[in-house]
């Protein structure tokens, strides 16, 4: 499983709690159904979720959201992923026709 | 009062599970019906009253059902694999909410059922012919408040419904008795080959000889007329539904709205919530941004 969906599908069970929908946790990876409970099944390893397969049911735990934590994410809603994300920086100092241009991150 | 509140609150963590909506029932049940002054301790036991046939389904409840109505399906009504189709209301007279959660009990449903999605179609895009060889489309909702909203989309679909002979399930958590005869005048009227399949079925709160066996009619006078209620919209539910039901999702506007008004002098003990249709429409807006967006958090 890659890291930033189990880091997608904590932050959804922290915000969501006990609202969540197993199609949007689906929507949100763009898995189909047997990954994401292959998914569940290995966060559930990992002791961050408590994942019962045969009721479906989901819970964030302690460690799951210290995770989230240390990834500096504990904050962060499904709401504020769905926000347009600005990739320009405004600089407040202005660059003339004279100057050269070298892009942020340029190597040569 | 006290007594009456813990040994309720009881009763209902048994009834209800637990889960964030429940969670800390005893104080939550508490500073409801305490909202209520002194004075007014005949309103109090009215609302303790409500509470005690109140329905409350958590996510868990859900998904048994779900499971539990697929079993109906293949065992009791016995339907063929091949010749069902599982579909949601939608279109003409459906609100937003209303086809938001009959779309997610669908998904929940094929999710929980391992049904595959090619078993799902909307009904307004199956043509006549493709009807012709279906047998049975199974339809999910979470509550029929007033059958409204049904009655308008079987409707707009009833002339191809009724030239096909195909037999439409409406499977649902909860229905109010006036809105399944509603529904059943309709289906009746308009030959149409339709069976409402439910969890529950309630009759209207203050329905006479019912929790308030011959006093319905005072104590539902006695509520409506109280002062701190009279600012609240729909007191006895949208169009007078008088339901008493809640759900993990939201609160339906058919219950009677002491138990989801939230203002600065009032919190229901359900409060409906906004939030989760904003993200289902920014989620259909925007279906694969999220990993992006989280990345672009990450790094900034």
């Amino acid at each position: 499983m890659k890291e930033i969906h189990l880091k997608l599908i904590l932050i959804y069970l922290n915000d969501y709690e006990d609202q969540y929908e197993l199609h949007e946790i689906k929507k949100l990876c763009n898995y189909t159904t047997s990954q994401m409970f292959e998914a569940l099944q290995s966060i559930e390893e990992k002791g961050f979720i408590q994942y019962e397969n045969n009721k479906f049911s989901l819970k964030i735990l302690d460690k799951g959201r210290e995770y989230l934590q240390e990834n500096n994410l504990n904050e962060i809603s499904i709401d504020d992923l769905y926000e347009s994300t600005v990739t320009l920086n405004i600089s407040n100092n202005t660059i003339g026709f004279e100057d050269i241009y070298i892009p942020q991150n340029f190597k040569k | 009062m006290e007594t009456r509140i813990l040994e309720l609150s009881d009763m209902m963590s048994d009834k209800w599970g637990s889960d964030n909506k429940t969670e800390n029932l005893h104080n939550r049940l508490k500073s409801f019906i305490l909202q209520i002054d002194d004075a007014d301790n005949d309103i109090r036991e009215i609302l303790l009253t409500l509470t005690e046939e109140f329905s409350y389904f958590s996510k868990a409840n859900v998904n048994e059902l779900l499971i539990h109505f697929n079993d109906q399906i293949n065992n009791e009504l016995q339907l063929k694999v091949d010749k069902t189709v599982f579909s949601k209301i939608e279109g003409v007279g459906a609100s937003k909410s209303k086809m938001d959660s009959s779309n997610t009990m669908l998904e929940e449903f094929k999710i929980c059922n391992e049904i595959s999605g090619d078993f799902t179609h909307s009904l307004s895009a199956l043509t006549k012919s493709a009807l012709n060889r279906i047998d049975n489309i199974v339809i999910f909702d979470d509550i029929i408040g007033s059958g409204n909203t049904l009655i308008k989309f079987l409707t707009s679909h009833a002339e191809k419904i009724v030239t096909t002979g195909v037999k439409i399930y409406v499977f649902c958590l909860v229905i109010l008795e006036s809105a399944l005869e509603q529904v059943n005048c309709f289906l009746e009227r308009e030959n149409i080959n339709a069976e409402i399949k439910y969890y529950t079925i309630q009759p209207k709160a203050f329905k006479e000889n019912y929790i308030f066996g011959g006093e319905a009619n005072t104590k539902q006078q006695r509520f409506k007329d109280y002062k701190r209620f009279k600012k609240m919209h729909n007191i006895l539910g949208y169009e007078n539904s008088q339901a008493l039901v809640a759900f993990y999702r939201n609160t339906p506007n058919n219950t009677l709205s002491a138990f989801w008004w939230l203002s600065d002098n009032w919190k229901g003990l359900f409060p409906r919530n906004n939030r989760r249709p904003d993200f289902m429409k920014k989620r259909t807006d925007k279906s694969s941004s999220a990993a992006y967006n989280l990345s672009k958090k990450e790094t900034n």
